[in-house]
């Protein structure tokens, strides 16, 4: 109980943290999200207007795919603090705590999730119910799915960081490929049933595409369950022992700017 | 003027070979940033292209046509972030937000000649400008377009809009940090984001008054889409002027707006750096 508490008002923190930018900052950050959805939107209702063949996906299926991907945008591509820490040396103060880590990078990242989720999550998927778009999930295979995401999510956030300590510091270069990566390897904008040449596929068997596109094809019906969550386990159980080893090893390594 | 103008391409030249130092002392590290740059911007036309390939379009273009206006795209907006990328002259609102105008102040040079010199990248920076030259150049020769004086005009003419359009954006908003600076500090990057993320989109099939908006007060459908369809002769009369004057309207608002946060920012300053040099 002890542990959960300190670990609650870790998060609470961070949640506080989130509005230091001001009003201004955040309802401009979250009218960017939705102007990005609201394009992505019209793209797939003119090309459903156009007459292409899309060669068995329905307009509902891409719709729900695509707001999904918003609504649940910060759990299916998890950023911790820790590459921001560690390019500015705030990481330092995690060591001096008497708790683990991770679990203080983890609570981090949960406070964090409650402002996008209240601001924008619900009141899209309020405007999407009212606008008639069937949101119920094909599958409830979703949620474990999801679940399996969150998790190789912190994974791959972490080995991002160790990247970033063996690059020395680049931190916007990394954060800045790490992001037009996601964008088309996750699968979190385009759905791997709507890539040419059957690129889809090969996909979604990486460790970036178990992230984001698993949860939302089984959602939306554009996948079957089972290869997705038999990848998502299969990536979980590779790459979470190589990101703690890693990260222990280039713990050695650390250097910060400060300020 | 013509001492104004040698004293502003000898300091590009001298920003340039700054440029070229780092590059030449950092080899790795430079190669890392080029190579990032060159993945970011693939990756960042890649979505929508490989849309076009499998619906044999999007937006009431080709394929062919949309790697056009992606092309155009990353050609304009790499020109323009090679030009003022660097120390953060793109994203003003930081410069101003964290107080930083000051240590321009008590430079020996006009503010206006800063701006225009001191974020040019010619090397570190230039990899969404030549992705956008060879994306441009290979959309050109599928579509089988003809070279003429008029279209290459309209290229550079477009081209200039499409810079004055993303520096007017980013200082007329960023100038919001004259007076919140903390608050306002990433105003610029934000509206940036926003240009780099709807400026790739056509605008077909959206509904007439979504069209009006994101050609005039949000217009992110100048950037690339507009322009692509007059390289494609598709736009005829006034219409082919609508960047042109947006873009002078928001280049004009900035200025304003710049001026009177400067006037703001002369008498109260902006002091969020500690005696140790971190930042509050």
């Amino acid at each position: 109980m002890k542990h959960f508490m300190a670990w609650r008002a870790t998060a609470r923190m961070c949640l506080k943290e989130k509005s230091y930018f001001g009003l201004a900052n955040i309802i401009a950050q979250y009218l960017l999200r939705a102007a990005g959805l609201g394009a992505l939107l019209m793209i797939w209702r003119s090309l459903f207007m156009q007459g292409a063949d899309m060669q068995g996906l329905s307009l509902n299926q891409v719709y729900v795919y695509t707001i999904l991907s918003t609504v649940l945008a910060p759990l299916l591509d998890v950023r911790t603090p820790a590459s921001g820490w560690l390019h500015d040396g705030s990481v330092l103060k995690l060591y001096l705590r008497p708790r683990s880590l991770f679990a203080q990078l983890a609570a981090h990242t949960v406070g964090g999730w409650v402002l996008p989720l209240a601001i924008l999550s619900f009141p899209v998927m309020g405007i999407a119910l009212l606008c008639g778009v069937d949101l119920r999930p094909a599958s409830l295979w979703f949620l474990p799915s999801l679940v399996l995401t969150v998790s190789l999510g912190f994974a791959v956030d972490y080995l991002f960081a160790c990247l970033l300590i063996r690059l020395n510091n680049l931190e916007w270069v990394v954060h800045d490929m790490r992001q037009s990566l996601t964008a088309l390897f996750t699968g979190s904008v385009i759905p791997f049933a709507a890539l040419p040449w059957g690129l889809g596929r090969f996909l979604a068997l990486t460790p970036l595409g178990s992230l984001a596109g698993g949860p939302l094809s089984i959602y939306a019906g554009l996948a079957e369950p089972m290869p997705v969550l038999a990848a998502q386990l299969f990536w979980n159980v590779v790459l979470w022992p190589l990101a703690l080893w890693r990260f222990a090893s280039m713990r050695e390594r650390m250097v910060s700017y400060g300020g | 003027m013509a001492d104004k103008i040698q004293s502003v391409l000898r300091l590009l030249r001298l920003y340039a070979r700054m440029d070229l130092n780092w590059v030449l002392q950092d080899f790795k590290a430079a190669l890392i940033v080029v190579c990032a740059e060159i993945i970011n911007n693939l990756t960042a036309v890649s979505g929508i292209l490989l849309l076009a390939v499998r619906f044999g379009g999007a937006g009431g273009l080709n394929t062919d046509e949309i790697l056009l206006m992606l092309g155009f795209f990353e050609f304009a907006d790499g020109l323009c972030y090679m030009l003022f990328g660097g120390f953060n002259v793109l994203h003003i609102s930081r410069r101003i937000g964290r107080g930083q105008v000051d240590h321009m102040l008590i430079q020996p040079r006009p503010l206006i000649v800063q701006l225009l010199t001191e974020g040019f990248m010619p090397v570190s920076g230039s990899g969404g400008f030549l992705i956008g030259i060879l994306l441009t150049m290979l959309a050109w020769t599928r579509l089988h377009l003809e070279v003429t004086l008029l279209r290459l005009s309209l290229l550079l003419l477009y081209t200039l809009c499409h810079t004055l359009l993303t520096l007017g954006q980013s200082f007329l908003f960023g100038s919001a940090a004259f007076r919140t600076p903390v608050a306002s500090e990433e105003l610029s990057s934000l509206i940036l984001d926003l240009n780099s993320q709807l400026g790739r989109f056509p605008l077909f099939g959206l509904p007439r008054w979504l069209i009006g908006l994101l050609c005039t007060v949000l217009p992110v459908g100048l950037l690339a889409y507009l322009p692509s369809l007059a390289l494609l002769g598709r736009l005829t009369g006034i219409v082919l002027a609508l960047p042109v004057c947006i873009a002078a309207a928001f280049a004009l608002a900035a200025a304003c707006c710049f001026r009177a946060g400067m006037r703001h920012y002369l008498q109260y300053s902006c002091n969020r750096y500690k005696g140790i040099g971190h930042r509050s």
